[in-house]
């Protein structure tokens, strides 16, 4: 177990840093910084101080000397004569009226050898660290607001993925056990029915039916000194129901798959009750592929904390991400991406050590 | 300084071929499958399930709408492109909100009379335009990003996960990592990140959307593959000295289309609830392209009122959810027409 444990934390080491690789390249490759500058830009022809001045903000400007002495790898890249340019464009010039005709030399935004080495440290080694800098909208530390968000998200996320498993896998057990039936059907149709509406809908359909008319709830912020519960309540239903319906039909066939298995025959050839069959034989090993699953709903999380924060004001990290994305904020984007792939990397090797546990088949050695 | 002459892509003549093409295309493919048993199977096994033939009709339906708003002529006094659905719903702007098929406008301390009173089957929006217009517009946005992204993915798919399945070894190894780099990030915060460096608009969404949707559809291709590649069939062919290209073209992709197809209809719902909750997030596109998104959007000051307008969201939800479960039901009914294990 421990051999194998460490082979897989090994193995994601590769991934982890191809995550890197990626978003490096996204945000420093893909497109050059200037076009991303000027399409953010509000003004329809951005002066060049301008686009100096966003470039610098989000992380694209060239780092300043004393800057890059303070860091080891800058100050090798000093020693080994790799320097940042000089700034382009001085603002201080007043213009010379004299000349009129002749206009400026179109200045260069193109990031120098060591503007691009530092991103590059910047974007593999200090996020391996965690040291994610600071936000660019609000210069706040993205680590410091992370560790503050981290605690409603994953309380509400955690509480829905609880909920929402059980309760998907009980009515599951509930369709299996009247397979072939009508309501079998019917429940099939009100599976596809429930799959077929979008999120945001039930966040505003159930934020308005459950919080402003019946008033089970507040309908906005979070304040877990005045009770966690209640704030907790409406979001937490909303996740489950959201997400339910898909469950309850990938559970129901895995459900399925093992009804047909010997085992079962032999079981109601003893005459165990339906009903035990399906709770103590069939869902046991129904569970298998059950936790397979459980790994793929983390992007299906963190999208509901995305929309569900947002709606209700919850100082989580689904709501520093919709700022990110509202005030441009690449830093915190980056680092949310890195959290999320850590996330799902660290998922997937827990997925692989829990099927050890829960099916003795399965040896890791 | 902005670029005013208008490129071939945005010409009336290409805006009005690709629908054609398209059309000729799809229309192609569904009468070559026909004529294959397999599918003329299938076809009347749909046929016979009432839910496939409503799911059936109502991509129809919707198809004939986002046709409706391809077609179209560049008007001489505006210079803006007309489609026919803008033609066909071409009125005054009336002042403000007004409810279904009312004469006053609504919300106004003193409600005035709407210059085309009774005639809005689902009322106006805040601006005054007709909300069965702004809905309807979105039916071509919603089809544009399933069907783009869709036609992007599958041909990547289906060529790197067939090499990964038949070729093994190195190929299997490196297709394999970089499905799984790319699955580590989870999807919307991947499609966040690629549309702020590439910027708003239809392409850049349908870039950001295949590029994380194609890894479930090359996974599902690789372990397809994985099971036919020693099949008696498949050595047979070998050593009759059949070559890689034509056994992979000829042999296995006929054998995998099936399960694409399903996984590929059952993707496009997906795709479309995606590009409102991207346009809702406001990383989809711009807020004049029509989408259901936007009209969420929307919708949520409109809740906020009292008294609530509800048409705005009640319209949007509606049509996109009607999309959606149609092509969730046909997923469903392909899957029980073609897919041969479910076959009694």
């Amino acid at each position: 177990m421990l051999r194998y444990t460490i082979r897989r934390l090994l193995y994601s080491i590769p991934i982890l840093f191809g995550v890197l690789l990626i978003t490096y390249s996204l945000f420093f490759g893909v497109t050059p910084p200037e076009i991303i500058a000027r399409r953010n830009l509000s003004t329809r022809d951005p002066k060049p101080a301008q686009i100096e001045q966003w470039l610098a903000d989000h992380g694209y400007g060239e780092p300043k000397t004393e800057e890059m002495e303070k860091d080891a790898f800058g100050r090798f890249l000093l020693s080994a004569g790799i320097k940042p340019k000089v700034k382009s464009v001085n603002p201080a010039e007043p213009p010379n009226p004299a000349e009129p005709a002749t206009a400026p030399p179109a200045p260069d935004f193109r990031p120098s050898a060591a503007a691009r080495l530092m991103q590059l440290k910047r974007n593999t080694v200090d996020v391996m660290l965690f040291q994610f800098g600071k936000s660019d909208s609000t210069k706040e530390d993205i680590w410091e607001r992370l560790k503050k968000g981290a605690v409603p998200s994953f309380l509400i996320q955690a509480i829905i993925f609880g909920t929402g498993l059980f309760t998907a896998l009980m009515l599951a057990v509930l369709v299996a056990y009247f397979r072939g039936t009508y309501i079998d059907s019917l429940a099939t149709i009100v599976c596809v029915l429930m799959m077929s509406v979008v999120y945001m809908v039930y966040i505003i359909g159930l934020q308005y039916g459950m919080g402003r008319v019946a008033q089970y709830g507040p309908v906005w912020g979070f304040d877990p000194e005045n009770g966690i519960g209640k704030f907790l309540l409406i979001p937490v239903v909303i996740g489950v129901i959201a997400g339910v319906g898909a469950e309850i039909r990938l559970y129901r066939t895995f459900l399925l798959d093992e009804t047909g298995q010997d085992y079962v025959r032999t079981a109601r050839a003893k005459g165990v009750p339906e009903g035990r069959i399906l709770l103590g034989h069939v869902l046991k090993n129904a569970l298998i592929p059950v936790i397979t699953q459980t790994v793929s709903a983390i992007p299906v999380l963190i999208l509901g904390g995305l929309l569900l924060e947002n709606f209700f004001g919850i100082p989580g990290l689904g709501s520093y991400l919709n700022d990110a994305i509202n005030s441009q904020d690449f830093a915190v984007v980056r680092a949310m991406v890195f959290l999320g792939a850590l996330l799902t990397i660290v998922g997937q090797i827990m997925t692989d050590l829990l099927y050890a546990v829960v099916d003795p088949r399965i040896r890791l050695e | 300084m902005p670029n005013e002459t208008p490129n071939f892509f945005q010409s009336d003549l290409f805006q009005n071929a690709v629908p054609v093409v398209v059309l000729a295309g799809l229309v192609w493919a569904l009468v070559a499958a026909g004529r294959t048993p397999l599918w003329s199977e299938a076809y009347r096994r749909l046929l016979r399930r009432p839910l496939a033939v409503f799911a059936l009709v109502v991509i129809g339906l919707y198809g004939t709408v986002a046709l409706l708003d391809s077609f179209g002529a560049t008007d001489p006094k505006s210079q803006t492109r007309k489609t026919v659905l803008d033609r066909l719903f071409e009125r005054p702007k009336e002042r403000t909100y007004s409810a279904p098929m009312a004469d006053m406008t609504f919300g106004e301390p003193e409600p005035q009379k709407l210059k085309e009173p009774g005639t809005h089957l689902l009322g106006t929006d805040g601006v005054g335009n007709d909300i069965l217009y702004r809905t309807l517009k979105g039916v071509k946005t919603a089809l544009t990003i399933g069907g783009a992204t869709s036609l992007m993915v599958t041909p990547i798919a289906l060529l790197l996960g067939m090499m990964a399945g038949y070729y093994g070894k190195t190929i299997d190894d490196i297709i394999q990592y970089v499905y799984t780099v790319l699955s580590s990030i989870p999807g919307i915060l991947l499609q966040i990140a690629l549309v702020l460096v590439l910027g708003k608009g239809l392409p850049q969404i349908c870039i950001a959307l295949g590029i994380t949707r194609w890894v479930g559809l090359c996974r599902l291709t690789r372990g397809e593959t994985l099971k036919h590649r020693d099949r008696e069939y498949v050595r047979g062919a070998k050593a009759l000295g059949v070559s890689d290209f034509r056994l992979l073209t000829r042999h296995i992709l006929p054998n995998l289309l099936p399960v694409v197809i399903i996984s590929v209809t059952l993707g496009f719902s997906g795709l479309v609830l995606s590009e409102s909750t991207l346009t809702y997030l406001g990383i989809g596109v711009d807020a004049d392209t029509g989408s259901w998104g936007n009209m969420i959007d929307a919708a949520r000051d409109e809740l906020a009122r009292d008294p609530i307008i509800w048409w705005n969201l009640t319209s949007a939800t509606s049509a996109l959810f009607l999309l959606v479960l149609a092509f969730n039901l046909l997923g469903d009914a392909l899957r029980d027409a073609i897919d041969p294990r479910l076959r009694s």
